[in-house]
């Protein structure tokens, strides 16, 4: 028996050796063109791993070194899958791309082939623990790889070990905690590349993407540039993202990194000629993203990259990240109202929020009173986490707080766009399961520990033989999130019920203040903003033309967030304006008014009891088919008919004549059937004001 | 109590009569032959056309009484609709009938006819304008139909008509507490306990009310006094327990509740509110079980499905927990706590949406957690 087991664990032991295969011209002798040739190519990749190692181990970028060598190494993996050296190397690469999780694959077989082949391998195989939360167990392989690489290896890597075993100690403390949160793939809006930097309206119905999905640009490295995509929410889920397009999208690489509050600009990030990236700006003109401008004078941007940024509810600052001191860091610039609008010099945030480390992305909520920002510095997992900061009672943004888990994890978590009620935010993360790259994640927020209800009843009243609830209320549940409002709506004529650009003036009324002013899009009249509750705003609305609109509303300060949808009407009432009611039907060959015409006119008498010395010409209008004679007299009593509904809801026939034109002023070809049907119209003209 | 039909002095003076006029009758009959036309005198035609008149009335009379007392057999029977139709046939025959439309009137109630049983309250006051019952049971109806404000003005009535009765002040009491003022109740209860000041019931509810204006330690006085008085009456006991478990004294609340479980093993409150310390101790399978208790006692009872509902949730089992909650509304549809929890549950299944609605129900069902759970959480 014991003959026969020494005899299987020689087998066991022989088998597993037998697969280590280095890359040495003496294992390839069978092979020795193809070897000199994939051996010339790993010697390339290995000098691109020591540059991109380097400028890991001194924090600064290491560019495209780890995808060039990785290339090879999998190339090289086709030729020969056995070598330690090379699946300890394709791990290593793999560490340094948003694909991480496919290091953990390759450093257990390097490991298992041969965990001594390089102490580094113990550094490498410590950060695929620590990927998958083994935080122990990495410390522990962080340990070894400083007791045994060389002395030049440790002093080169002492500053990311510490930060490693750190991560661990962290890891371990915020794993203690995890957070009441979902935090789920938007598979619908994800791709098999990285898709990253959500932005997000504060209604949490537009979202804007980047990715670097397939495009019809030429990939590099087998990576494609990163483009603008937008995705709208349907009620249940997010449509299929839209590449954004020209003028927006270029071949070279652009990112969105934050949508204005109410969605009507966006900040973005393009690659200049030098390769050096600037943050930009673009307006939403209707429907389309116009052509981006500077978004700050380039005294923000001596000598810097800058990339990611962000509005701020007041809108006189930007927050963005910055290389101009080595690492990222997130500075801010404002608005210098004072020297002709133009942008100060940029200024760190705050000495509490930059770390010694990368800082990735910066998001502020529309509170103006929370920050939330990426980064591998403070007590991060591993990779980046995000975390967040308040503002204290001086306005100081206060020390960054770990998001914890499961938004946070070892890999690079990313980014934060949250809806204004707190309850749902979108990041990035390049963690495993995902499809494919960097994702975008919805996290959804519990809150607070919710209070079910055992409910107990008395017969409080003996000859009410009936249980009774105490209608004492339990506990309050204390609100998490400050208290804001979503205010959004669409400015249309009151009349036709077409949408308006208006330019609109948000006002608080204790103090007079102007909070905002803005113009509604051009294509659907709408708009968006939030707006802190508990206060009473004025809202002013003008339009050329049209009768100037305000009113004012009490967003009460009773709930965690409400919403305020509201449609606001204006009038036209320059003399000689002519308004076409399309709404307007008639009974075929007859003067009979529809029914479905009723809510157009009912708009046309509100109008009339609004504006009292208003007067107006009702008109008929046909097209040239048939007699003359007949469409005029038809054409006048329909612009009777019109007149006589409205004189029956109170309007004075004084201030109304009903004329009948028959064919005689067209407004469009009656040689086309769509051009006939413009013709036949009923219309208004204002005579008086 | 209804009233009950009892021969009175008119009564037999009817039965005289008829016995007269069957004399009468065969007298005329003897004396056909001597008399012109009819033979009869006009003295004697007055008089046989009155006892006609009278036997008439007689006749109807005795249909009336029966009709009357048909009806609170049904009554009796708990058949009201049949018990109004005999106490209106009663009324028909005698429209003046003050016990038979007070009985309808009852049975009204019963019925579930409060609006109808007023008018009927109201027609016995136009016969007889001192009848205080009246006014009191009017004022049941008005409680009934939440017209509190009418309810006083009845029970007010009743009491200046008949000071000495203790159950209009109780009533009166009743009608404040619902009305959600405390203070005026315990003035009524007051009364009441002056005039009876070994009514139980009185104590019981000033007790309530002092418990509802947060007077904890009169309340529990005045509910001493009052098992005392009915030291088998659980509720009260009951209601001693809940105040213990306001003031967070879980073990003399769980006392309580055992003394009414003793008083009345029956009385499923009990064991219900016994559970909800359990429950908030934490301690799951004893408050289970008396829900379980609970719902074997009283099926259609829908808090104790909706507790197990709390306790599936604690336990993380949330589709349990949904399907608990949902047993509770499908017995009450109008029951919001079960609202609140099914949602909670249905959140923790990822039916965001599902959720919403249930705490939109609630809410419009009055419940404020309903509320702050669909703002802070809802779309």
């Amino acid at each position: 028996m014991k003959h026969f087991f020494t005899f299987f664990l020689s087998i066991v032991i022989s088998s597993v050796f037998a697969q280590i295969v280095e890359f040495k011209a003496s294992n390839f002798k069978d092979k020795k063109e193809e070897f000199k040739a994939i051996k010339a190519k790993l010697d390339q990749a290995d000098e691109y791993l020591t540059l991109a190692n380097d400028a890991v181990a001194l924090v600064t970028n290491p560019g495209d070194n780890f995808i060039k060598a990785l290339n090879i190494y999998l190339e090289a993996q086709k030729f020969n899958a056995n070598s330690a050296r090379n699946n300890m190397n394709i791990a290593n690469c793999y560490l340094y791309t948003n694909e991480k999780y496919k290091a953990i694959e390759y450093a257990n077989k390097a490991y298992k082939l041969n965990a001594d082949i390089d102490p580094f391998l113990y550094f490498i195989y410590g950060q695929t623990l620590q990927l998958q939360r083994e935080f122990k167990d990495a410390k522990s392989h962080y340990k070894t790889f400083e007791e045994n690489a060389k002395n030049k290896y440790v002093e080169e890597y002492k500053k990311l070990m510490s930060k490693y075993k750190k991560e661990c100690k962290y890891g371990e403390e915020i794993m203690a905690d995890e957070k009441r949160v979902w935090v789920d793939n938007v598979t619908e809006v994800n791709s098999a590349e990285d898709d990253f930097s959500p932005s997000l309206s504060v209604d949490g119905e537009t979202l804007i993407i980047n990715s670097r999905r397939k495009n019809s640009h030429t990939p590099k490295n087998g990576i494609y540039d990163s483009d603008i995509y937008q995705s709208n929410w349907d009620g249940k889920k997010w449509s299929s993202p839209k590449n954004v397009g020209a003028p927006l999208n270029t071949e070279h690489d652009e990112a969105a990194s934050a949508l204005a509050y109410d969605g009507q600009r966006l900040l973005l990030w393009k690659t200049d000629d030098d390769g050096s990236s600037t943050i930009y700006e673009s307006a939403l003109n209707g429907i389309n993203w116009g052509a981006p401008h500077a978004k700050m004078s380039y005294i923000v941007k001596k000598n810097q990259n800058t990339t990611f940024a962000c509005y701020e509810p007041l809108d006189i600052k930007v927050h963005y990240i910055t290389d101009k001191r080595g690492n990222r860091n997130i500075d801010f610039s404002g608005l210098m109202v004072q020297y002709d609008n133009k942008w100060g010099e940029g200024k760190s945030v705050s000495h509490k929020l930059n770390s010694k480390f990368h800082e990735e992305s910066v998001y502020i909520h529309p509170s103006g009173e929370i920050m939330y920002f990426s980064s591998q510095g403070h007590n991060s997992m591993g990779g980046t986490d995000i975390f967040v900061s308040y503002k204290d009672e001086l306005k100081q943004w206060g020390d960054p707080i770990n998001l914890g888990y499961p938004i946070n994890t070892p890999y690079d978590d990313q980014f934060f766009a949250a809806t204004a009620n707190g309850k749902y935010a979108y990041i990035s993360s390049n963690r495993e399961g995902g499809s494919g790259g960097t994702d975008i994640y919805k996290v959804t927020f519990w809150g607070q520990e919710k209070q079910v209800i055992v409910d107990s009843e008395d017969y409080l009243l003996a000859s009410i033989a009936k249980p009774i609830k105490d209608k004492t209320i339990a506990k309050e549940v204390k609100v998490d999130q400050k208290s804001l409002t979503v205010f959004k709506g669409k400015v249309v004529d009151a009349i036709t019920g077409k949408t308006i650009e208006a330019s609109l003036e948000i006002v608080d009324n204790a103090n007079g203040k102007t909070i905002s002013t803005f113009k509604s899009n051009s294509v659907t009249g709408k708009f968006l903003l939030s707006l802190p509750a508990g206060t009473n705003y004025g809202i002013s609305v003008k339009k050329t033309n049209y009768l100037f609109h305000s009113e004012n509303f009490n967003l009460p300060s009773d709930g965690a967030f409400n919403m305020i949808d509201k449609t606001i009407e204006l009038k036209n009432i320059e003399i000689g304006s002519k308004i076409a009611l399309r709404n307007v039907f008639f009974a075929t060959g007859s003067s009979t008014v529809t029914d479905e015409s009723y809510p157009e006119l009912d708009r046309l008498v509100k109008l009339l009891n609004d504006v009292p010395r208003l007067k107006i010409e009702i008109s008929g209008h046909t097209d040239n088919q048939g007699s003359d004679k007949l469409n005029t007299k038809l054409s006048q009593e329909r612009a009777e008919a019109v007149m006589t509904y409205v004189a029956n809801k109170g309007i004075s026939g004084g201030r109304m004549t009903a004329k009948g034109y028959g064919p005689s002023q067209p407004v469009a070809n009656n040689n086309t059937s769509t051009g006939r049907q413009e013709n036949r119209r009923t219309e208004l003209e204002i005579i008086a004001n | 109590m209804l009233t009950y039909f009892r021969p009175s002095k008119s009564d037999n003076m009817l039965k005289k009569l008829s016995l007269l006029s069957i004399f009468l009758i065969i007298s005329l009959i003897g004396f056909s032959q001597e008399t012109p036309e009819d033979g009869l005198t006009d003295e004697e035609r007055a008089f046989s056309d009155s006892i006609a008149t009278v036997n008439e009335a007689s006749e109807e009379n005795a249909l009336a009484m029966n009709a009357y007392n048909e009806g609170i057999k049904a009554f009796q029977a708990k058949n009201y609709s049949v018990a109004i139709q005999n106490f209106d046939k009663a009324i028909a025959g005698r429209p003046d009938f003050v016990d038979a439309y007070f009985n309808k009137g009852m049975a009204q109630i019963e019925d579930g006819e409060e609006q109808d049983a007023i008018a009927t309250f109201d027609k016995v006051l136009s016969l007889d304008t001192n009848n205080s019952k009246s006014y009191v049971k009017k004022g049941e109806c008005y409680t009934a139909l939440g017209d509190y404000k009418m309810a006083i003005k009845s029970y007010d009535k009743g009491m200046k008509l008949d000071p000495t009765n203790e159950k209009t002040p109780y009533a009166m009491g009743d009608v404040y507490f619902l009305s959600e003022n405390y203070e005026a109740a315990i003035e009524q209860f007051t009364k009441a306990i002056k005039i009876n000041p070994d009514y139980a019931y009185a104590y019981n509810d000033r007790g309530s009310s002092y418990r509802m204006l947060e007077n904890y330690s009169l309340a529990v006085n005045d509910y001493n006094k009052a098992a005392s008085l009915a030291p088998k009456l659980a509720f009260i006991y009951n209601n001693i327990g809940a105040i213990k478990k306001k003031q967070k004294d879980y073990p003399g609340a769980i006392a309580a509740y055992q003394k009414a479980i003793i008083a009345d093993a029956k009385f499923y409150l009990a064991y219900n509110n016994r559970g909800s310390i359990y429950f908030e101790q934490g301690k799951y399978a004893e408050a289970e079980k008396d829900f379980k208790a609970v719902i074997a006692m009283n099926p259609k009872y829908a808090p104790p499905y909706n507790s197990v509902s709390a306790i599936r949730f604690k336990q993380e089992k949330y589709k349990e927990a949904e399907a608990e909650a949902s047993k509770a509304i499908k017995i009450d549809t109008n029951y919001a706590s079960a609202y609140v929890n099914r949602g909670v549950a249905r959140e923790m299944l990822r039916n965001q949406n599902g959720a919403c609605s249930d705490w939109q129900k609630a809410k419009d069902l009055g419940s404020e957690l309903g509320n702050i759970y669909l703002i802070g959480n809802c779309n």
